[in-house]
């Protein structure tokens, strides 16, 4: 065999055909193996996103959802409360107003007046 | 050598990687078990590769070839492998037939895996990128990042290692 080999050139193809007669097949178990976890991996940027995108859609239905509402009646605040009551056999006529800030110096203001012009 | 311009890699999802890999996947395995001695480890090796290979797909860059990246992250993978384990725990120690039973009907092949067997991580897969993928020396040294002169080197001391192996004339 040794004298053989003197004959032979070196080759680097020679070589890489022996190499390859060692050659093995890809274990189908491995391979599954590999293919499963990376269908179960997700790309790094994936969840961050999804994320982003839940936070911006619950501000989004949170900004868009009183166009969806009924429109509701508003109530005016209550600038006064007038009350007023008569007394017919009199010829008396009451009348109570309460503003928003009562002062019942008004009325006196108004008394004051109404005997001026008397 | 000229800096490479960077290209900012497309998102490549799962399905898109596998085609990618799937003609290689002979040629990645093989490699992977001939750098590791055949050792029991190849296949984690092999499933690690793979799986690295695919969660930093984002720095892959289209300008190059994806054989080419795909090798490099194999190479990096093995150098990783080695240095936990350390290289001396696997040097076949005699265990070369048990490993690779083909070299036990072919003295020539037997030759070739003993040499291979006694180099350096590093070297054994240079040696396998170009005996077993075919990778051309530049190739090989943007793969590995070691400079053209000094695959050479590592090439031709595996060639005349094998030479004197063998008895061969040079």
């Amino acid at each position: 065999m040794n004298e053989k080999n003197k004959q032979l050139r070196f080759d680097d193809d020679f070589v890489a055909d022996l190499v390859r007669r060692t050659d093995r097949s890809l274990p189908e178990a491995l391979d599954a193996s590999i293919y499963r976890s990376l269908r179960r991996k997700r790309s790094w940027w994936v969840y961050p996103l999804a994320a982003a995108a839940s936070v911006v859609l619950a501000i989004g239905i949170w900004w868009l959802a009183p166009i969806g509402e009924a429109p509701s009646h508003r109530v005016s605040p209550v600038t006064e409360i007038r009350t007023q009551f008569e007394i017919s056999d009199k010829n008396i006529k009451v009348i109570w107003v309460q503003k928003q800030n009562f002062d019942p110096g008004i009325l006196s203001k108004k008394r004051d007046v109404e005997e001026k012009n008397s | 050598m000229r800096p490479r311009k960077k290209v900012k890699s497309p998102v490549i999802d799962s399905e898109t990687f596998l085609a990618l890999l799937e003609p290689l996947k002979h040629g990645l395995y093989n490699f992977i078990l001939k750098a590791v001695n055949f050792s029991e480890d190849g296949d984690d090796v092999y499933q690690e590769t793979v799986l690295r290979a695919f969660q930093y797909i984002a720095t892959y860059d289209p300008g190059r070839p994806f054989r080419s990246w795909i090798f490099s992250v194999a190479y990096n993978q093995i150098k990783r492998y080695y240095s936990l384990r350390g290289a001396e725990k696997d040097r076949l120690h005699g265990e070369l037939v048990e490993r690779v039973p083909e070299a036990a009907e072919d003295e020539r092949l037997r030759d070739i895996f003993e040499v291979a067997a006694g180099l350096e991580p590093k070297q054994r897969s240079v040696f396998f990128f170009f005996y077993y993928n075919r990778f051309s020396i530049r190739e090989i040294a943007d793969i590995t990042g070691l400079s053209e002169g000094n695959v050479k080197f590592i090439l031709n001391a595996g060639r005349n290692s094998i030479r004197k192996k063998m008895e061969i004339e040079p």
